[in-house]
Protein backbone atom coordinates (compact mmCIF):
# COMPACT_ATOMS: atom_id res chain seq x y z
CA UNK A 1 0.00 0.00 0.00
CA UNK A 2 1.34 3.38 -0.96
CA UNK A 3 2.23 5.71 1.87
CA UNK A 4 0.59 9.06 1.36
CA UNK A 5 2.13 11.21 4.06
CA UNK A 6 0.14 14.24 5.07
CA UNK A 7 -3.00 13.55 3.04
CA UNK A 8 -5.21 14.34 5.96
CA UNK A 9 -3.45 17.49 7.07
CA UNK A 10 -4.98 20.94 7.25
CA UNK A 11 -4.86 23.00 4.09
CA UNK A 12 -2.18 25.67 4.40
CA UNK A 13 -3.37 29.24 4.14
CA UNK A 14 -1.95 32.67 3.50
CA UNK A 15 -0.62 32.88 7.05
CA UNK A 16 1.47 29.71 6.69
CA UNK A 17 5.23 29.48 6.40
CA UNK A 18 7.01 28.04 3.39
CA UNK A 19 7.55 24.36 4.21
CA UNK A 20 11.11 23.05 4.24
CA UNK A 21 12.31 21.46 1.03
CA UNK A 22 11.45 17.78 0.66
CA UNK A 23 14.27 15.31 1.30
CA UNK A 24 16.22 13.81 -1.58
CA UNK A 25 14.15 11.84 -4.05
CA UNK A 26 10.97 12.30 -2.05
CA UNK A 27 7.93 12.96 -4.24
CA UNK A 28 5.99 15.88 -2.87
CA UNK A 29 2.56 16.81 -4.17
CA UNK A 30 0.94 20.18 -3.55
CA UNK A 31 -2.79 19.54 -3.78
CA UNK A 32 -6.23 19.97 -2.32
CA UNK A 33 -8.14 17.08 -0.76
CA UNK A 34 -11.29 17.47 -2.87
CA UNK A 35 -9.68 18.60 -6.10
CA UNK A 36 -10.41 16.19 -8.98
CA UNK A 37 -7.15 17.09 -10.73
CA UNK A 38 -5.10 16.30 -7.62
CA UNK A 39 -7.15 13.10 -7.47
CA UNK A 40 -5.89 12.10 -10.95
CA UNK A 41 -2.29 12.34 -9.84
CA UNK A 42 -2.96 10.49 -6.58
CA UNK A 43 -4.59 7.62 -8.49
CA UNK A 44 -1.52 7.30 -10.70
CA UNK A 45 0.86 7.41 -7.71
CA UNK A 46 -1.23 4.73 -5.99
CA UNK A 47 -1.40 2.56 -9.12
CA UNK A 48 2.39 2.79 -9.59
CA UNK A 49 3.05 2.10 -5.90
CA UNK A 50 4.99 5.36 -5.45
CA UNK A 51 5.18 6.75 -1.91
CA UNK A 52 4.73 10.50 -1.64
CA UNK A 53 4.11 13.31 0.80
CA UNK A 54 1.33 15.78 0.28
CA UNK A 55 1.05 19.40 1.25
CA UNK A 56 -2.53 20.58 1.11
CA UNK A 57 -3.17 24.11 -0.14
CA UNK A 58 -6.25 26.15 0.74
CA UNK A 59 -7.32 27.46 -2.67
CA UNK A 60 -9.49 30.19 -1.12
CA UNK A 61 -6.54 31.59 0.80
CA UNK A 62 -3.40 30.64 -1.10
CA UNK A 63 -0.08 31.09 0.68
CA UNK A 64 2.19 33.57 -1.14
CA UNK A 65 5.07 31.08 -0.93
CA UNK A 66 3.10 28.68 -3.12
CA UNK A 67 3.38 31.06 -6.07
CA UNK A 68 7.11 30.31 -6.00
CA UNK A 69 6.19 26.76 -6.94
CA UNK A 70 3.55 27.67 -9.53
CA UNK A 71 3.32 31.35 -10.54
CA UNK A 72 -0.32 30.70 -11.51
CA UNK A 73 -1.02 29.26 -8.06
CA UNK A 74 -2.72 26.18 -9.47
CA UNK A 75 -2.65 22.61 -8.19
CA UNK A 76 -1.52 19.91 -8.33
CA UNK A 77 2.20 20.52 -8.59
CA UNK A 78 4.71 17.73 -8.13
CA UNK A 79 8.10 18.56 -6.67
CA UNK A 80 11.07 16.20 -6.63
CA UNK A 81 14.75 17.05 -6.14
CA UNK A 82 14.02 20.68 -6.89
CA UNK A 83 12.23 19.85 -10.14
CA UNK A 84 8.70 21.20 -10.44
CA UNK A 85 6.07 19.56 -12.63
CA UNK A 86 2.82 21.46 -12.91
CA UNK A 87 -0.56 20.13 -13.95
CA UNK A 88 -2.26 16.80 -13.34
CA UNK A 89 -1.79 15.36 -16.84
CA UNK A 90 1.87 16.37 -17.15
CA UNK A 91 2.68 15.18 -13.61
CA UNK A 92 0.81 11.89 -14.10
CA UNK A 93 2.66 11.16 -17.35
CA UNK A 94 5.92 12.06 -15.58
CA UNK A 95 5.27 9.61 -12.72
CA UNK A 96 4.29 6.86 -15.14
CA UNK A 97 7.47 7.35 -17.17
CA UNK A 98 9.81 7.78 -14.18
CA UNK A 99 8.83 4.73 -12.20
CA UNK A 100 9.13 1.08 -13.14
CA UNK A 101 6.40 -1.46 -12.86
CA UNK A 102 3.21 -1.40 -14.85
CA UNK A 103 3.26 1.23 -17.63
CA UNK A 104 -0.09 2.96 -17.45
CA UNK A 105 0.22 4.82 -20.73
CA UNK A 106 -1.28 3.22 -23.86
CA UNK A 107 1.43 2.57 -26.42
CA UNK A 108 -0.58 1.26 -29.38
CA UNK A 109 -0.78 4.39 -31.58
CA UNK A 110 -4.37 3.95 -32.79
CA UNK A 111 -5.70 3.06 -29.36
CA UNK A 112 -3.79 5.98 -27.87
CA UNK A 113 -5.35 8.32 -30.44
CA UNK A 114 -8.86 7.02 -29.70
CA UNK A 115 -8.34 7.40 -25.96
CA UNK A 116 -7.11 10.98 -26.39
CA UNK A 117 -10.13 11.82 -28.54
CA UNK A 118 -12.40 10.26 -25.90
CA UNK A 119 -10.86 12.52 -23.25
CA UNK A 120 -11.62 15.53 -25.47
CA UNK A 121 -15.27 14.46 -25.46
CA UNK A 122 -15.15 13.79 -21.71
CA UNK A 123 -14.35 17.47 -21.20
CA UNK A 124 -18.08 18.10 -21.80
CA UNK A 125 -18.95 15.99 -18.75
CA UNK A 126 -16.36 17.86 -16.68
CA UNK A 127 -17.88 21.20 -17.68
CA UNK A 128 -21.39 19.88 -17.05
CA UNK A 129 -20.40 18.61 -13.61
CA UNK A 130 -18.89 21.99 -12.79
CA UNK A 131 -22.00 23.83 -13.95
CA UNK A 132 -24.20 21.59 -11.83
CA UNK A 133 -22.04 21.59 -8.69
CA UNK A 134 -20.79 25.16 -8.61
CA UNK A 135 -23.04 27.10 -10.97
CA UNK A 136 -24.60 30.20 -9.48
CA UNK A 137 -27.73 30.13 -11.63
CA UNK A 138 -29.93 27.36 -10.24
CA UNK A 139 -32.46 27.73 -13.02
CA UNK A 140 -29.95 27.13 -15.77
CA UNK A 141 -26.99 25.31 -14.28
CA UNK A 142 -28.94 22.50 -12.65
CA UNK A 143 -30.54 21.73 -16.02
CA UNK A 144 -27.73 22.45 -18.48
CA UNK A 145 -25.14 20.77 -16.25
CA UNK A 146 -26.58 17.25 -16.46
CA UNK A 147 -27.26 17.72 -20.19
CA UNK A 148 -23.58 18.38 -20.81
CA UNK A 149 -22.62 15.50 -18.53
CA UNK A 150 -24.75 13.20 -20.68
CA UNK A 151 -23.09 14.42 -23.89
CA UNK A 152 -19.76 13.17 -22.58
CA UNK A 153 -21.33 10.00 -21.17
CA UNK A 154 -22.72 9.10 -24.58
CA UNK A 155 -19.19 9.03 -25.99
CA UNK A 156 -17.88 6.93 -23.07
CA UNK A 157 -20.85 4.57 -23.41
CA UNK A 158 -20.14 4.12 -27.13
CA UNK A 159 -16.43 3.61 -26.49
CA UNK A 160 -16.99 0.97 -23.83
CA UNK A 161 -19.51 -0.80 -26.06
CA UNK A 162 -17.17 -0.87 -29.06
CA UNK A 163 -13.92 -1.74 -27.33
CA UNK A 164 -12.79 -4.73 -25.35
CA UNK A 165 -12.77 -3.60 -21.74
CA UNK A 166 -13.78 -3.70 -19.07
CA UNK A 167 -11.69 -0.57 -18.71
CA UNK A 168 -11.04 2.19 -21.23
CA UNK A 169 -7.40 1.12 -21.47
CA UNK A 170 -8.24 -2.57 -21.70
CA UNK A 171 -8.19 -5.41 -19.20
CA UNK A 172 -6.72 -3.18 -16.49
CA UNK A 173 -7.15 0.52 -15.70
CA UNK A 174 -4.55 2.75 -17.32
CA UNK A 175 -3.69 6.44 -17.49
CA UNK A 176 -6.84 7.35 -19.41
CA UNK A 177 -9.04 5.60 -16.82
CA UNK A 178 -7.33 7.49 -14.00
CA UNK A 179 -7.62 10.81 -15.82
CA UNK A 180 -11.33 10.25 -16.39
CA UNK A 181 -12.34 8.69 -13.08
CA UNK A 182 -12.18 11.62 -10.58
CA UNK A 183 -15.02 13.53 -12.22
CA UNK A 184 -16.99 10.30 -12.67
CA UNK A 185 -16.71 9.69 -8.90
CA UNK A 186 -18.04 13.18 -8.22
CA UNK A 187 -20.88 12.83 -10.73
CA UNK A 188 -21.73 9.56 -8.98
CA UNK A 189 -21.90 11.40 -5.67
CA UNK A 190 -23.95 14.34 -6.88
CA UNK A 191 -26.21 13.12 -9.70
CA UNK A 192 -26.07 9.30 -9.56
CA UNK A 193 -29.26 8.95 -11.60
CA UNK A 194 -27.38 10.15 -14.68
CA UNK A 195 -24.94 7.25 -14.40
CA UNK A 196 -27.73 4.67 -14.17
CA UNK A 197 -29.08 5.84 -17.53
CA UNK A 198 -25.98 4.44 -19.25
CA UNK A 199 -25.51 0.67 -18.86
CA UNK A 200 -21.86 0.48 -19.83
CA UNK A 201 -20.88 3.60 -17.86
CA UNK A 202 -22.61 2.17 -14.79
CA UNK A 203 -20.82 -1.16 -15.16
CA UNK A 204 -17.53 0.70 -15.64
CA UNK A 205 -18.15 2.86 -12.58
CA UNK A 206 -18.85 -0.26 -10.48
CA UNK A 207 -15.74 -2.04 -11.79
CA UNK A 208 -13.57 0.96 -10.89
CA UNK A 209 -14.79 0.76 -7.27
CA UNK A 210 -12.89 -2.54 -6.99
CA UNK A 211 -9.62 -1.04 -8.24
CA UNK A 212 -7.05 -0.77 -5.40
CA UNK A 213 -5.86 2.68 -6.54
CA UNK A 214 -9.45 3.99 -6.62
CA UNK A 215 -10.07 2.51 -3.17
CA UNK A 216 -6.88 4.06 -1.78
CA UNK A 217 -8.00 7.55 -2.86
CA UNK A 218 -11.76 7.19 -2.37
CA UNK A 219 -13.65 10.03 -0.72
CA UNK A 220 -17.16 9.07 0.37
CA UNK A 221 -20.09 10.35 -1.68
CA UNK A 222 -21.34 12.09 1.45
CA UNK A 223 -18.05 13.93 1.95
CA UNK A 224 -18.06 15.02 -1.70
CA UNK A 225 -21.58 16.43 -1.27
CA UNK A 226 -20.67 18.06 2.03
CA UNK A 227 -17.63 19.75 0.46
CA UNK A 228 -19.59 21.12 -2.50
CA UNK A 229 -22.40 22.33 -0.30
CA UNK A 230 -20.03 24.21 2.00
CA UNK A 231 -17.78 25.49 -0.80
CA UNK A 232 -20.80 26.96 -2.59
CA UNK A 233 -21.84 28.63 0.66
CA UNK A 234 -18.47 30.38 0.69
CA UNK A 235 -16.94 28.38 3.54
CA UNK A 236 -13.17 28.89 3.26
CA UNK A 237 -12.59 25.83 5.46
CA UNK A 238 -14.69 23.47 3.31
CA UNK A 239 -11.50 21.76 2.07
CA UNK A 240 -10.68 20.74 5.66
CA UNK A 241 -13.73 18.46 5.99
CA UNK A 242 -12.64 15.20 7.59
CA UNK A 243 -9.12 16.48 8.16
CA UNK A 244 -7.18 15.90 11.38
CA UNK A 245 -6.41 18.80 13.69
CA UNK B 1 10.76 23.18 -54.58
CA UNK B 2 7.74 25.43 -54.36
CA UNK B 3 7.65 26.74 -50.84
CA UNK B 4 4.40 26.12 -49.03
CA UNK B 5 3.50 23.07 -51.05
CA UNK B 6 3.72 20.99 -47.87
CA UNK B 7 0.53 22.72 -46.70
CA UNK B 8 -1.40 21.34 -49.67
CA UNK B 9 -2.18 23.62 -52.56
CA UNK B 10 -5.55 22.40 -53.79
CA UNK B 11 -8.63 24.59 -53.86
CA UNK B 12 -10.51 24.75 -50.57
CA UNK B 13 -13.74 22.78 -50.89
CA UNK B 14 -16.90 24.70 -50.00
CA UNK B 15 -20.46 23.88 -49.01
CA UNK B 16 -22.17 22.18 -51.93
CA UNK B 17 -18.96 20.62 -53.24
CA UNK B 18 -19.23 16.89 -53.94
CA UNK B 19 -17.60 14.60 -51.42
CA UNK B 20 -14.19 13.40 -52.60
CA UNK B 21 -13.76 9.74 -53.55
CA UNK B 22 -13.05 7.46 -50.57
CA UNK B 23 -9.42 7.20 -49.54
CA UNK B 24 -7.54 4.43 -51.31
CA UNK B 25 -6.29 1.58 -49.15
CA UNK B 26 -3.10 2.39 -47.25
CA UNK B 27 -3.21 6.06 -48.22
CA UNK B 28 -3.04 8.74 -45.54
CA UNK B 29 -5.44 11.59 -46.22
CA UNK B 30 -5.22 14.93 -44.42
CA UNK B 31 -8.17 17.32 -44.31
CA UNK B 32 -6.62 20.72 -43.84
CA UNK B 33 -6.57 24.42 -44.58
CA UNK B 34 -3.56 25.99 -46.18
CA UNK B 35 -3.03 28.76 -43.62
CA UNK B 36 -4.16 27.00 -40.45
CA UNK B 37 -1.39 26.89 -37.80
CA UNK B 38 -2.83 23.69 -36.34
CA UNK B 39 -2.76 21.94 -39.71
CA UNK B 40 0.75 23.40 -40.07
CA UNK B 41 1.86 21.41 -36.97
CA UNK B 42 0.76 18.14 -38.54
CA UNK B 43 2.22 19.08 -41.93
CA UNK B 44 5.60 19.79 -40.33
CA UNK B 45 5.56 16.36 -38.69
CA UNK B 46 4.56 14.66 -41.96
CA UNK B 47 7.37 16.50 -43.76
CA UNK B 48 9.93 15.67 -41.07
CA UNK B 49 8.96 11.98 -41.21
CA UNK B 50 8.74 12.12 -45.04
CA UNK B 51 5.27 10.58 -45.02
CA UNK B 52 3.58 10.63 -48.41
CA UNK B 53 -0.02 11.71 -48.09
CA UNK B 54 -2.88 13.39 -49.92
CA UNK B 55 -4.51 16.61 -48.81
CA UNK B 56 -8.09 17.79 -49.14
CA UNK B 57 -8.43 21.46 -48.22
CA UNK B 58 -11.58 22.66 -46.49
CA UNK B 59 -13.02 26.18 -46.75
CA UNK B 60 -13.60 26.98 -43.08
CA UNK B 61 -16.02 29.82 -43.85
CA UNK B 62 -18.20 27.54 -45.97
CA UNK B 63 -17.76 23.98 -44.78
CA UNK B 64 -19.12 21.11 -46.86
CA UNK B 65 -21.79 19.09 -45.03
CA UNK B 66 -19.96 15.83 -45.74
CA UNK B 67 -16.96 17.07 -43.75
CA UNK B 68 -18.97 17.03 -40.50
CA UNK B 69 -19.28 13.27 -40.87
CA UNK B 70 -15.48 13.05 -40.64
CA UNK B 71 -15.13 15.61 -37.85
CA UNK B 72 -18.43 16.46 -36.08
CA UNK B 73 -17.00 19.79 -34.96
CA UNK B 74 -15.96 20.61 -38.50
CA UNK B 75 -12.41 21.43 -37.41
CA UNK B 76 -9.08 20.79 -39.11
CA UNK B 77 -6.80 18.92 -39.22
CA UNK B 78 -8.34 15.48 -39.45
CA UNK B 79 -6.60 12.42 -40.85
CA UNK B 80 -8.19 9.39 -42.42
CA UNK B 81 -6.42 6.09 -43.09
CA UNK B 82 -7.92 2.65 -43.74
CA UNK B 83 -11.23 3.62 -42.20
CA UNK B 84 -9.71 5.22 -39.11
CA UNK B 85 -10.45 8.90 -38.49
CA UNK B 86 -8.30 10.87 -36.06
CA UNK B 87 -8.79 14.53 -35.13
CA UNK B 88 -6.79 17.34 -33.48
CA UNK B 89 -3.29 18.57 -34.34
CA UNK B 90 -1.51 17.03 -31.36
CA UNK B 91 -3.33 13.68 -31.47
CA UNK B 92 -2.77 13.26 -35.23
CA UNK B 93 0.88 14.34 -34.98
CA UNK B 94 1.63 11.91 -32.16
CA UNK B 95 -0.09 9.13 -34.12
CA UNK B 96 1.96 9.85 -37.25
CA UNK B 97 5.19 9.96 -35.25
CA UNK B 98 4.42 6.60 -33.62
CA UNK B 99 3.22 4.76 -36.73
CA UNK B 100 5.68 5.83 -39.41
CA UNK B 101 9.34 4.84 -39.52
CA UNK B 102 12.26 7.22 -39.45
CA UNK B 103 13.42 9.54 -36.71
CA UNK B 104 11.19 9.49 -33.60
CA UNK B 105 10.17 13.07 -32.90
CA UNK B 106 8.63 12.60 -29.46
CA UNK B 107 10.69 13.15 -26.30
CA UNK B 108 10.98 10.05 -24.16
CA UNK B 109 12.96 11.30 -21.16
CA UNK B 110 10.37 11.83 -18.39
CA UNK B 111 11.60 15.17 -17.02
CA UNK B 112 12.42 16.61 -20.45
CA UNK B 113 8.96 15.61 -21.69
CA UNK B 114 7.34 17.25 -18.67
CA UNK B 115 9.32 20.48 -19.17
CA UNK B 116 8.43 20.58 -22.86
CA UNK B 117 4.72 20.08 -22.10
CA UNK B 118 4.82 22.89 -19.55
CA UNK B 119 6.53 25.11 -22.16
CA UNK B 120 3.70 24.40 -24.61
CA UNK B 121 1.05 25.20 -21.98
CA UNK B 122 2.74 28.51 -21.18
CA UNK B 123 3.29 29.28 -24.87
CA UNK B 124 -0.37 28.56 -25.56
CA UNK B 125 -1.70 30.70 -22.73
CA UNK B 126 0.60 33.66 -23.34
CA UNK B 127 1.71 33.81 -26.95
CA UNK B 128 -0.93 31.87 -28.90
CA UNK B 129 -3.93 33.31 -27.04
CA UNK B 130 -2.60 36.84 -27.31
CA UNK B 131 -1.61 36.46 -30.95
CA UNK B 132 -5.32 35.95 -31.63
CA UNK B 133 -6.31 38.72 -29.20
CA UNK B 134 -3.95 41.06 -31.03
CA UNK B 135 -5.36 40.11 -34.44
CA UNK B 136 -8.99 40.34 -33.29
CA UNK B 137 -8.61 43.69 -31.51
CA UNK B 138 -10.07 46.64 -33.42
CA UNK B 139 -7.47 48.52 -35.45
CA UNK B 140 -7.83 51.66 -33.33
CA UNK B 141 -7.96 49.91 -29.94
CA UNK B 142 -4.40 50.68 -28.92
CA UNK B 143 -4.96 49.59 -25.32
CA UNK B 144 -6.16 46.12 -26.27
CA UNK B 145 -3.38 45.69 -28.81
CA UNK B 146 -0.69 46.84 -26.38
CA UNK B 147 -1.99 44.56 -23.63
CA UNK B 148 -2.06 41.58 -26.01
CA UNK B 149 1.45 42.38 -27.20
CA UNK B 150 2.83 42.60 -23.66
CA UNK B 151 1.45 39.19 -22.67
CA UNK B 152 2.51 37.65 -25.99
CA UNK B 153 6.08 38.74 -25.25
CA UNK B 154 5.98 36.89 -21.91
CA UNK B 155 5.64 33.68 -23.89
CA UNK B 156 8.63 34.62 -26.04
CA UNK B 157 10.71 35.41 -22.94
CA UNK B 158 9.77 32.06 -21.43
CA UNK B 159 10.88 30.33 -24.63
CA UNK B 160 14.18 32.23 -24.50
CA UNK B 161 14.75 31.14 -20.88
CA UNK B 162 13.89 27.55 -21.79
CA UNK B 163 16.35 27.47 -24.67
CA UNK B 164 19.07 29.05 -22.57
CA UNK B 165 18.57 26.53 -19.77
CA UNK B 166 18.52 23.62 -22.22
CA UNK B 167 21.65 24.81 -23.98
CA UNK B 168 20.53 23.14 -27.22
CA UNK B 169 19.76 24.55 -30.66
CA UNK B 170 16.17 23.33 -30.59
CA UNK B 171 13.59 22.78 -27.86
CA UNK B 172 13.89 19.01 -28.22
CA UNK B 173 17.67 18.93 -28.52
CA UNK B 174 20.13 19.05 -31.40
CA UNK B 175 17.33 18.46 -33.93
CA UNK B 176 13.73 19.74 -34.00
CA UNK B 177 11.24 17.39 -32.42
CA UNK B 178 7.50 17.25 -31.85
CA UNK B 179 7.52 20.15 -29.38
CA UNK B 180 9.43 22.35 -31.85
CA UNK B 181 6.88 21.56 -34.57
CA UNK B 182 3.95 22.25 -32.20
CA UNK B 183 5.35 25.62 -31.21
CA UNK B 184 6.72 26.84 -34.52
CA UNK B 185 3.52 27.60 -36.56
CA UNK B 186 2.40 30.42 -34.28
CA UNK B 187 5.97 31.73 -34.00
CA UNK B 188 6.10 31.98 -37.82
CA UNK B 189 2.85 33.97 -37.79
CA UNK B 190 3.88 36.16 -34.85
CA UNK B 191 7.07 37.06 -36.71
CA UNK B 192 5.13 37.87 -39.88
CA UNK B 193 2.15 39.75 -38.46
CA UNK B 194 2.76 41.12 -34.98
CA UNK B 195 4.95 44.23 -34.43
CA UNK B 196 7.46 42.47 -32.21
CA UNK B 197 11.10 42.47 -33.26
CA UNK B 198 12.47 39.01 -32.48
CA UNK B 199 15.99 40.51 -32.59
CA UNK B 200 15.15 42.02 -29.18
CA UNK B 201 15.02 38.49 -27.76
CA UNK B 202 18.28 37.08 -29.17
CA UNK B 203 17.74 33.47 -28.09
CA UNK B 204 14.37 33.39 -29.86
CA UNK B 205 15.81 35.08 -32.96
CA UNK B 206 18.57 32.46 -33.18
CA UNK B 207 16.03 29.68 -32.72
CA UNK B 208 13.74 31.16 -35.35
CA UNK B 209 16.61 31.46 -37.83
CA UNK B 210 17.70 27.89 -37.19
CA UNK B 211 14.16 26.66 -37.80
CA UNK B 212 14.23 28.41 -41.20
CA UNK B 213 17.00 25.97 -42.21
CA UNK B 214 14.93 22.92 -41.27
CA UNK B 215 13.72 21.03 -44.34
CA UNK B 216 10.25 20.43 -42.90
CA UNK B 217 9.85 24.12 -42.09
CA UNK B 218 11.05 25.05 -45.58
CA UNK B 219 8.61 22.71 -47.28
CA UNK B 220 5.64 24.33 -45.52
CA UNK B 221 6.89 27.92 -45.52
CA UNK B 222 4.77 30.76 -46.80
CA UNK B 223 6.18 34.24 -47.16
CA UNK B 224 5.49 36.70 -44.38
CA UNK B 225 3.65 38.85 -46.92
CA UNK B 226 1.31 35.98 -47.81
CA UNK B 227 0.58 35.39 -44.09
CA UNK B 228 -0.29 39.06 -43.75
CA UNK B 229 -2.46 39.02 -46.85
CA UNK B 230 -4.35 35.96 -45.59
CA UNK B 231 -4.78 37.58 -42.16
CA UNK B 232 -6.22 40.75 -43.71
CA UNK B 233 -8.62 38.92 -46.02
CA UNK B 234 -9.77 36.39 -43.43
CA UNK B 235 -10.35 39.15 -40.88
CA UNK B 236 -12.45 41.00 -43.46
CA UNK B 237 -14.61 37.90 -43.91
CA UNK B 238 -13.42 37.05 -47.43
CA UNK B 239 -14.53 33.50 -48.23
CA UNK B 240 -11.91 33.27 -50.97
CA UNK B 241 -9.06 34.15 -48.56
CA UNK B 242 -7.92 30.53 -48.37
CA UNK B 243 -7.12 30.15 -52.05
CA UNK B 244 -4.54 32.95 -52.27
CA UNK B 245 -0.96 32.00 -52.96
CA UNK B 246 0.17 28.93 -54.90
CA UNK B 247 -2.88 26.90 -55.90
CA UNK B 248 -3.16 23.68 -57.88
CA UNK B 249 -6.55 23.16 -59.48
Amino acid sequence: MVAEKGGNSKHLRQDSKDPEAAENDVVRVYGMKFCPFTHRLKLVLAAKGVDYEIININLQSKPSWYFKRDPEGKIPTLEQNGNLVMGSDVASAYVDAMYPGKQLVTTDPLKAAHEKMLLEQWAKSITGYHNYAFGKDDNNDKIIGPMKVKEGFEKVEKYLKENEGPFICGSEPGLTDYILYPHLERIGALIPLVITQFDHVKAYYDKMQDDPAVQACRISDEQHRDFIHRACAGDIDACDIGVGK
Amino acid sequence: MVAGIGMGNSVHLKEGSPEPAPVAKGVLRVYGMKFCPYVHRLKLVLAAKEVAHETININLKSKPKWYFVKNPQGKVPTIEIDGNVICESDITSEYVDAVYPGRKLSTTDALKAANEKMLLVYWGNKSVTNFYKYCMAKADDKQAKDAALATLKEGLEYLATFLKKNGTAFICGSQPGLTDYFLYPHLERINAIVPVDLKQIPKVKTYFDQMQEDKAVKSCRFSDELHREFGRKAHAGDIEAYDIGPVVQ
